[in-house]
């Protein structure tokens, strides 16, 4: 039964949006009620960024207006002014400013003229205010926020929005940043905010556990349409996947999974590809593990438990202490290229600052890491072998792009990736280390990704992947660890890997809770 | 099918660690470039037992006064995260027309400096029109406006020469009991009090710190950034009318070497380059510190050209202490 | 044979991108001289082309040590000094030590390579800001040539070098020549070469090259060392020109080269950019030069002019200028995920 809509309900109505001959949005439309707590899924890709962005007027659309009460708040010629008093998000990229205070950030947005004083006591006050009304301790309004960890900032960016006096609050992947335990109260947060002062709240994410018990609408995107619209109750989680990717997306990743759980069978000599005794770097404290031919390991946690600091370090790129053994010989990383040296490959998480080389184009972007391989003579460039690298490339790793000497921002998140995962991979190593490799990146090209660590492992590789996505952990890995303020803490294997054990080992090592002050509790808050 | 879920019961907020240990003060870098000021004064002092004067030190405040208020500017568009070049030429363009245009009548005189704070001004403004709403690169269009300007001075002024009226080069010279530029200093510190509480500066500072994320909280980026430099020229053209005061005359050619020691100041006296953070106190301490260091160069009896290498050394040294320090872990930058 | 080939597909390449050299930049500059020729009786084609590639040789080497350098996403701002200590080094050494003149220039430029290695090493090792680092080291090259001289006055430069510079070839000058040569030559290097590839990604995003394994480091001192070679290489041709370096005699040339380099095409950013481009700007400000002095107007007029010049370049079709020719787009850049909203 579908409530009638209010007269002051948030509405989108009809709208599309194409960039340059492409329809990212086609014909969408949303209503949000006060008091609801709204949730827009699907894959990436599937047009959740664009509608956010129109929401939060950051786009105007081809097509439709959103509305409020009688007011056209966006339309394709206008956006109102001071939009954000009304509608406030917390956007996906973080917009925490380094320089400024966690008190300063709260109150950036105000309207006050230029020779207004911004006195402590009153930013004192504010931030009092606004930490407390959503039940979480206060911070030092002075702390500056270049020293604050993601999850600080993404929670001040939270706060921010709720307290911001907007009627509706948009939240786009919040719990990203988020470990399992802050996100539950996120979860609180919103249902308290949206019943107890009549806000209209939109979740955005693509994970499905967190929709399922956060809200209570649900609006599912595909290819830019809405596909399914309703109370959340009113759908079964297996039917929301099939909607989010559509029939033969899923069978395909539905083959991939059977790929992965017949495993490769890779008979190890004993020697494991990779071998940690002690290693100690940053927070990362006397970690032991190893890696064998042909397994791909998994690492689990929650951000700041020393997972940068082991795999950076890995990569060469953060001093350690500790005994790292490749193949059986003891080796010293002490930079990127003497990794590369011992066979360590490496995929950065973060594409558009340790990836993407934005003036090059897509074929040069590939060839970096092998360019000395590619020549006629020493030093000296041959077209023909960086033609041959190139399309074997693109065919190996299925990248689609209009040419090779497109620019990396004309190809979607998931082929750029494709491509820096081409970079990592071309020059023949024993260890594959991987960073949050699937992020930002939809489920077909997920599928394509598991499908080559796979075949890296059948050669003989070893993998070590970190993920936040405790889902694709248990579909990959062969074995997943743990973390947790810097050690590991729980190891799993074979059948032993699920999702639901993989969170409850996590929960209770929050950073995020010891900047907070909060006292790790002891019970779990699992699914 | 949620439960409502109850957020934990306020435990006892951890406390922060204090902020005034001793150590805070010395990562400062305010406090740091004062440090290092009165120890080359002390050092100044030790070769000099004659200068050991109030008057000396009015001398001191009186020739650091143009260059703290032109690096004032400069401080004002680097922690919006730009640069501006053209500074020097504001300045000898206001000693130009000071020296050709200022009447002797108190009237003419103060029409004359109001004019030409609001050339430097709105020479400023056309630099930030450029680089804010035009998106080009600040060094390039404040080099090519560092031409035009200096073009306008020679014009106006020729070759060194002018003179400014006697009532207003007496009010600038003052040295006794208190230089003006002592004065004039300290009003400066006390408005700098007032203004790095304001609304205006936390949106200057969080233009520098991301110009995009201001943008999307509401800030008006491009007419901060454009006011920025308007500072920038005012602030220069200021520097330029204690300078023809200073010397009596009009120089088109004076202001070149304060684009340099300008920023050098700046970056002394903390600014940080990549934007978000600056503060005034520090400049006039790097100010202090580039005046001393010149009667130091006198002092000593060292060949003057030195200075600039003296100037460089100083430079590196500020520089390299507070990059070194925050490598830690980290190789070659790559940090996530 | 299939280096030509290669060559020749640099130069299509070059053609086809948007590394080109601004077309305006070109017109501008032929624009210029066909107005000058129009315009004045004494200016005579031959001799006037011979003299643009002279002083087109000063600037233009300085410009190419700082393309090197503005590729990488840094800057030089000790080309002043490092170029007047390339000319006073080697008529010092030549003359009042008579040192045999090859060996004094390979001095100077050896000289020249530790200091610009200096500035590398800071930079790539301790990440610090180009901008102040070369600061700071133009003001120590300026305190340690004048100690080293011991406030001397500057002796002739030697008689060959004087010599040849003022030698045409084919009309050209064959400084000027030299000049247009070593742009050929860097540009081919940067496109069809392994290290200019590697530069070219340091600029592009030194972090990804870092992690891709490339020498970040290397490239970055390599650079800085070349761009000081370069200039100093500046430095020795302008003494021979002006016969007697004089100390501050660089000061000029930063602002006209880097000036050049950004009316070529170059960006501050990094990665964007390329010689021939450099090498047009730098025709741009070598001709408007000429025309000014031939117009024959006070010096504050010719600044006014050079100054609106540039900022006219660069408003109209230099890096961050609007495309007034397409549909116009607002200024201010979005944070749209338009690809990878992409399916």
């Amino acid at each position: 039964m579908v409530d009638p809509v209010r007269s002051d309900a948030l509405e989108m109505k009809g709208i599309s949006k194409h960039f340059g001959g492409q329809l990212a949005v086609n014909g969408v439309d949303l209503v949000v009620q006060p008091g609801e707590v709204h949730g827009l899924i699907g894959q990436n890709g599937a047009g959740k960024s664009t509608v956010v962005n129109i929401f939060a007027g950051r786009l105007k659309p081809n097509e439709g207006e959103v509305r409020f009460a009688d007011r056209v708040l966006v339309s394709p010629g206008h956006v109102e002014k001071h939009l954000e008093t009304l509608v406030a998000v917390v956007h996906q990229e973080g917009s925490v400013l380094p320089a400024l205070t966690i008190g300063e950030n709260l109150v950036l947005g105000d309207d006050r003229p230029a020779p207004a004083r911004v006195s402590r006591k009153a930013l004192r006050r504010r931030v009092g205010e606004a930490y407390e009304a959503l039940g979480l301790p206060v911070p030092d309004p002075s702390a500056l926020c270049s020293r604050l960890p993601p999850a600080d900032r993404k929670i001040l960016e939270i706060v921010r929005a709720f307290s911001s006096g907007a009627r509706f609050v948009l939240l786009d992947e919040p719990s990203a940043s988020l470990d399992p335990r802050m996100t539950d109260w996120l979860i609180g947060a919103m249902h308290e905010a949206a019943r107890e002062r009549s806000l209209g709240i939109i979740f955005v994410s693509h994970r499905l556990r967190e929709v399922q018990r956060g809200t209570d609408r649900v609006t599912i995107l595909r290819d830019g349409k809405v596909v399914w619209d309703g109370a959340c109750d009113e759908i079964s989680p297996a039917d929301m996947v099939g909607h989010i990717a559509g029939k033969e997306i899923a069978a395909r990743v539905d083959a991939a999974s059977q790929q992965q759980k017949g495993r490769r069978g890779v008979t190890s000599d004993g020697t494991p590809v990779l071998k940690l005794t002690g290693f100690t770097c940053g927070t990362a404290r006397d970690i032991s593990l190893k890696v064998d031919k042909g397994e791909i390991v998994g690492v689990a946690g929650v951000e700041g438990q020393g997972q940068r600091d082991l795999f950076y370090s890995l990569a060469g790129t953060r001093r350690y202490q500790g005994l790292v053994e490749l193949q059986g010989r003891q080796v010293r990383l002490r930079s990127r290229r003497a990794a590369i040296q011992t066979g360590i490959m490496f995929l950065p998480d973060d594409r558009a600052r340790q990836g993407v080389i934005a003036p090059m184009t897509v074929a040069d972007n590939m060839m970096v890491a092998s360019i000395g391989t590619l020549r006629s003579a020493p030093g000296w460039r041959s077209r023909t072998r960086e033609r041959k690298f190139v399309v074997d490339e693109s065919q190996r790793f299925s990248i689609k792009m209009a040419s090779p000497r497109s620019r990396m921002n004309e190809l979607s998140g998931g082929n750029q990736q494709k491509v820096l995962l081409a970079r990592s991979l071309s020059k023949e190593g024993r260890l594959v280390v991987l960073f949050e490799p699937t992020q930002g990146v939809d489920v077909g090209v997920k599928a394509d990704i598991y499908a080559q660590l796979s075949d890296l492992a059948a050669r003989g590789l070893g993998v070590l992947i970190y993920s936040s996505d405790e889902d694709e952990l248990s579909l990959v890995c062969d074995r997943v660890l743990v973390l947790g303020k810097g050690r590991i803490v729980a190891e799993f294997t074979g059948d032993g890997i699920s999702r639901d054990a993989i969170v409850e080992a996590m929960v209770g090592y929050s950073d995020v809770e010891n900047q907070l002050g909060l006292e790790p509790t002891p019970e779990t808050a699992s699914t | 099918m949620t439960d409502v879920f109850r957020a934990p019961t306020p435990p006892k907020v951890r406390s922060v660690a204090s902020r005034y240990q001793p150590s805070y003060f010395l990562t400062q870098p305010t406090i740091r470039v004062w440090v290092l000021a009165v120890g080359l004064l002390i050092f100044y002092f030790v070769l000099s037992p004659s200068s050991i004067n109030f008057g000396s030190l009015n001398l001191l405040t009186e020739n650091a006064l143009p260059l703290a208020w032109v690096a004032a500017g400069q401080m004002a568009v680097v922690t919006a995260a730009q640069i501006d070049l053209s500074v020097g030429s504001v300045m000898s363009l206001s000693t130009a027309i000071a020296a050709t245009q200022m009447g002797s009548s108190g009237v003419d005189v103060i029409g004359t400096i109001l004019v030409i704070v609001l050339i430097g001004a709105a020479l400023g403004a056309v630099n930030g029109f450029f680089v804010a709403y035009r998106g080009m690169s600040a060094f390039i269009v404040t080099i090519a406006t560092w031409s035009i300007i200096d073009g306008l001075a020679l014009l106006v002024l020729p070759s060194a020469g002018g003179s400014v009226p006697n009532g207003f080069a007496s009010v600038i010279n003052t040295v006794s009991p208190v230089s003006f530029g002592a004065i004039a200093l300290v009003v400066s510190l006390l408005l700098w009090a007032w203004v790095r509480t304001t609304a205006g500066f936390m949106r200057l500072r969080a233009v520098g710190s991301s110009a995009e994320k201001a943008h999307w909280a509401g800030v008006a980026e491009r007419r901060t950034t454009l006011m920025a430099f308007a500072f920038s020229g005012f602030a220069a053209a200021c520097a330029g009318l204690v300078l023809a005061g200073i010397t009596q005359s009009g120089d088109p050619n004076i202001g070149t070497s304060y684009i340099l020691n300008g920023l050098a100041t700046a970056v002394i006296g903390g600014v940080s380059l990549f934007g978000g953070s600056g503060s005034f106190a520090g400049v006039v301490g790097g100010a202090m510190v580039l005046t001393v260091v010149n009667d130091v160069v006198f002092a000593l009896g060292l060949n003057p050209y030195l200075e600039p290498a003296i100037v460089g050394g100083i430079l590196a040294v500020a520089v390299l202490t507070t990059g070194l320090g925050s490598q830690g872990v980290i190789i070659q930058g790559v940090e996530s | 044979m299939t280096q030509f080939r290669d060559v020749l597909g640099t130069g299509v390449d070059m053609l086809r991108s948007r590394r080109f050299p601004s077309a305006l930049a070109i017109a501008g500059t032929a624009g210029l001289f066909l107005a000058a020729l129009f315009l004045f009786p004494s200016f005579d084609s031959y001799s006037d082309i011979s003299e643009l590639t002279l002083f087109g040789a000063f600037v233009g080497f300085v410009a190419a040590g700082e393309t090197l350098v503005i590729l990488i996403g840094g800057v030089d701002l000790s080309a002043p000094w490092v170029m007047t200590t390339g000319g006073i080094l080697v008529a010092g050494w030549a003359t009042a030590q008579h040192v045999p003149t090859v060996v004094a220039i390979l001095g100077a430029l050896g000289v020249a390579a530790v200091i610009g290695a200096v500035n590398g090493i800071i930079v790539a090792w301790l990440g610090l800001s180009p901008v102040i680092v070369t600061l700071a080291t133009n003001g120590l090259v300026e305190g340690g040539l004048l100690a080293y001289e011991r406030g001397m006055s500057p002796l002739n430069v030697p008689e060959p070098i004087t010599h040849w510079v003022y030698t045409k070839v084919w009309g050209l000058s064959s400084a000027g020549i030299l000049w247009i040569v070593a742009s050929i030559i860097l540009a081919v290097l940067l496109r069809r070469s392994t290290p200019g590839f590697r530069h070219l990604a340091t600029g592009g995003n030194r972090i990804a090259a870092v992690l891709s394994g490339v020498p970040t480091r290397a490239i970055t001192v390599g650079a800085y060392c070349g761009c000081s070679v370069l200039c100093a290489l500046a430095g020795i041709l302008y003494s021979g020109f002006v016969q007697i370096p004089y100390y501050g005699m660089g000061d000029p040339f930063l602002f006209e080269a880097v000036a050049g380099a950004v009316i070529g095409g170059l960006a501050f950013t990094g990665g964007e950019g390329s010689f021939a481009g450099t090498l047009v700007g730098v025709l741009f400000i070598v001709t408007l030069n000429q025309f000014m002095s031939a117009l024959n107007v006070s010096a504050g007029v010719v600044d006014l002019i050079y100054g609106g010049s540039i900022l006219f370049a660069l408003a109209v079709s230099g890096p961050g200028s609007p495309r007034w020719t397409s549909r116009r787009r607002p200024v201010r850049r979005t944070a749209t995920p338009e690809a990878s909203t992409l399916p």
